[in-house]
């Protein structure tokens, strides 16, 4: 089963790690429902062209579905496309705009070796990205038999 | 393990609570795909830590992140020889420079490929996939959508033209006599600002409900119908996702619906930022014109279209991004809370799709009809919902009109305003 192998190993050891965090955050009494950094421009109205950027906490229900659901429609997506036109094989962002056809727009991250990679993105569009991620299926795992294993 | 993410150079901080498991879900593998496995659909579960952007403000950013894992070099495979999943920003650097441009490219090819929907459309950016159905239904349901969102557009130039007026922009104005009891400025005071609300509601009143300024920290600042001021519980409204929409994309922003706990009433904002006119080339903000869009038109609208194509014994909503019904064809139940958050057809909508789908709900075959609505910055859906025409089903269908058909309450925000 998937937590057999060496990664897996690593991400027990980093779900540790995150637990630990969240325990200090939930002693801190930190439950934001979005989360705001940079805060420049909201206070006194002079804004300097810096933006306030918000993202949407991991508890919350962006455009009608969970998080957690979004990330599981990230996979959907990367995994939907061939390799060939594949915006996380590519190195320039040519393809970034490929199968974007919901209300949130992905970003991949890449394989292997940095990328820099210019996209249009339409305005209005919320973007998700992973930092780290990782999955396991049955179709790379085919002894596995059921979620909890998967898990 | 070290992540970092950060937009225009500024770091978003505590990535470890962003960290999530998903469902699990179903996925489907063409030829060539980047598993380098049969083209074949099947099930998975994923872990990882995320960001979650909201909209960014029209023109170029800078969107960095980087994952690692120090022993990264220990990666095995297993027995079949593949590596565990895919670690994707493993210590590698991803950096995307932006153009964040006007949506109303992605609306043309949206239109485009909805018309084309022979072509290949599934693999267009910005197309509407059709699942099933019949296509006279939803060409009906197209022409809808396009009428609801003139009606939004038409509601959002409204309040971006006023923002736009010299008293809304004077500083000055801000600085009249401020009363926490009252929530806002007097009644007599800021007349300007109190007299061009007034019109637009007199003038607009088919659109708007009531006018809402609020300072660049979420403060409101007047409120009109004056009553409305009075019956705030909170003066501070920068928790509302219309406020932090405006001031995130510095662009108009619909929020989703909400329940005042004064009225009673569903209102949803519609917000537009008010800008310092001398000072154009940094967009100062001075403050934000929020308007309550009155649901009752969108009621008419949706009454209009079943009366007009002979549908009575079939029920059209209108959702918002949550789900959460902001108008409805039947009279009786257009006051009534409801979610179709559950609902696939909401579900394929908010994924850009338009089509028919057949579900169960209480017990009972139903098809339902979806189609998205570019609604302003947000994703709103209509939905139009009958019964299956087989057999099985027309006693339940006479029995139970499907105009009458309702879901549970749902627990909107009880907030004001």
């Amino acid at each position: 089963m998937c937590s057999k192998i060496m990664q897996n190993n690593a991400r027990n050891i980093i779900r540790g790690i995150i637990e630990l965090a969240l325990l200090l955050c939930l002693a801190a009494n930190l439950e934001p429902q979005l989360f705001s950094f940079a805060q420049s421009s909201t206070n006194n109205g002079n804004s300097h062209n810096e933006t306030t950027t918000v993202v949407f906490d991991a508890n919350s229900n962006p455009y009608g579905f969970t998080f957690a659901e979004w990330t599981a429609k990230w996979w959907q997506w990367a995994y939907s496309i061939p390799k060939d036109t594949n915006p996380a094989y590519d190195d320039t962002g040519t393809y970034c705009a490929v199968n974007q056809k919901g209300s949130v727009w992905f970003f991949p991250g890449s394989y292997g070796h940095d990328a820099v990679r210019q996209c249009t993105v339409p305005s209005g569009k919320p973007i998700l990205f992973p930092i780290l991620n990782s999955e396991c299926s049955f179709a790379e795992f085919p002894n596995l038999k059921n979620e909890g294993h998967l898990r | 393990m070290d992540i970092k993410a950060s937009v225009d150079g500024k770091n978003i901080p505590n990535l470890e609570d962003y960290r999530v498991q998903s469902p699990l879900f179903n996925f489907t593998l063409p030829e060539n795909n980047i598993l380098d496995l049969p083209p074949q659909t099947t099930q998975a579960v994923s872990d990882g830590n995320w960001v979650f952007l909201m909209p960014l403000s029209e023109g170029n950013h800078t969107v960095s992140f980087n994952g690692s894992l120090r022993n990264v070099s220990n990666i095995e495979t297993n027995d079949s020889g593949y590596a565990f999943a895919v670690p994707y920003g493993w210590d590698n650097n991803v950096i995307y420079h932006l153009t964040i441009s006007d949506s109303n490219n992605g609306a043309n090819n949206s239109l485009f490929s909805f018309n084309q929907q022979k072509t290949d459309a599934q693999n267009m950016p910005g197309s509407k996939n059709k699942t099933h159905g019949d296509g006279n239904s939803n060409n009906g349901l197209y022409l809808l959508s396009e009428s609801i969102e003139n009606r939004l557009e038409k509601a959002s130039a409204i309040l971006e033209l006023t923002s736009k007026l010299p008293d809304m922009e004077h500083t000055s104005s801000f600085s009249s006599p401020f009363n926490l009891s009252i929530n806002g400025i007097p009644l007599y005071a800021d007349m300007e600002k109190r007299q061009i609300a007034k019109q637009l509601l007199s003038k607009y009143s088919e659109d708007l409900v009531s006018v809402l300024f609020l300072m660049p920290n979420g403060t409101v600042y007047m409120l009109e119908p004056f009553e409305r001021q009075l019956n705030l519980t909170t003066s501070d409204l920068s928790f509302r996702d219309y406020y932090k929409g405006v001031i995130n994309t510095r662009d108009p922003f619909l929020g989703n619906v909400i329940t005042s706990a004064s009225s009673g009433l569903k209102q949803a904002q519609l917000a537009v930022p008010i800008y310092d006119s001398k000072d154009n080339n940094t967009l100062s903000l001075k403050g934000i014109l929020a308007a309550g869009l009155n649901f009752e038109t969108f009621n008419e609208m949706l009454q209009k279209y079943i009366s007009l194509t002979n549908q009575e014994e079939k029920r059209i909503v209108l959702v918002d991004g949550n789900g959460v019904k902001v108008a409805d064809s039947n009279r009786g139940l257009s006051s009534k809370n409801e979610s179709f958050a559950n609902l696939q057809g909401f579900r394929n909508a908010i994924d850009g799709q338009s089509g028919s789908i057949t579900e169960t709900i209480n017990d009972t075959k139903m098809i339902i009809s979806y189609h998205p609505i570019n609604a302003v910055s947000n994703s709103w859906t209509i939905l139009l919902i009958q019964h299956k025409g087989d057999a099985a089903d027309a006693a339940a269908a006479a029995a139970d009109p499907i105009a009458n058909f309702s879901l549970d309450n749902t627990d909107l925000p009880k907030q004001k305003q």
